[in-house]
């Protein structure tokens, strides 16, 4: 299988992949990220996802994609009944 | 700053003055819609300050027109008609949103649903989401069950 990175298309062989979940109640954010075998970045020293502010395990990954599942947002009540026109 | 998930407050006022359409209408005496509108949606970095006070769309805090994103966003899918169950009427576009080989100018969190079809692009939600970056992927945005419970419009 090939991925498109930053560098072009590589084989998903050559990368190593990581697969993060965020789930609530509004939504579901799948990010999917692949870096280099060697590359240096700290996630993969310690092993662990080590998020930076934008979400990224690594600094250094060369493909990321985002799949958001809008579950729930907030609803647009308009405020009547019966009553109040009486 | 930061975006916050509303419907504008613009818009609520269009709906009274039949500023959009997002299914066909029945004749009424004055007029018939029989075209529906245009609604797209456009990607927002966090450092945005989008929300309830917007009232159309505009490039303020969209992301740059780099990395195979266009400003101005995508056309939603509208293969749903607004319907109603119960009390409440609803809205939902009938497929994802996907911008594909995208590389985001920043992080973002954000996406502006507004008419494409009006003269002056009048908004009609901001919809937000974790802070998210793409590197040459796929950026998918995928719509709630269009229902009175989570579609999403929901007008009760």
């Amino acid at each position: 299988m090939w991925v498109s990175t930053r560098l072009g298309e590589m084989r998903e062989s050559a990368l190593q992949k990581r697969v993060d979940v965020f789930e609530n109640a509004d939504q579901r954010v799948e990010a999917v990220e692949y870096c280099m075998l060697d590359c240096p970045g700290a996630a993969h020293g310690t092993g662990f996802p080590a998020t930076d502010a934008q979400g990224c395990f690594c600094p250094h990954h060369v493909h990321r994609s985002v799949h958001v599942t809008v579950k729930q947002v907030p609803e647009f009540t308009i405020s009547g009944t019966l009553a109040d026109f009486l | 700053m930061a975006n916050s998930q509303a419907l504008c407050t613009s818009w609520k006022q269009e709906l009274l003055n039949g500023s959009h359409a997002f299914g066909t209408q029945g004749a009424n005496a004055v007029r018939t819609v029989t075209t529906k509108d245009v609604f797209k949606l456009a990607l927002y970095l966090a450092s945005a300050s989008r929300g309830a006070s917007d009232t159309v769309y505009n490039t303020t805090g969209e992301l740059a027109g780099t990395g195979n994103y266009t400003q101005g966003g995508v056309i939603l899918t509208n293969a749903n008609a607004p319907a109603t169950s119960g009390a409440t009427a609803y809205w939902t576009p009938s497929a994802s949103a996907s911008w594909v080989a995208l590389t985001s100018s920043g992080s973002f969190d954000a996406a502006v649903l507004y008419n494409d079809s009006s003269t002056s692009k009048l908004e009609v939600a901001v919809f937000t989401f974790g802070a998210q970056s793409v590197t040459s992927g796929t950026f998918t945005l995928t719509m709630p069950t269009s229902d009175a419970t989570t579609g999403l419009i929901r007008i009760a």
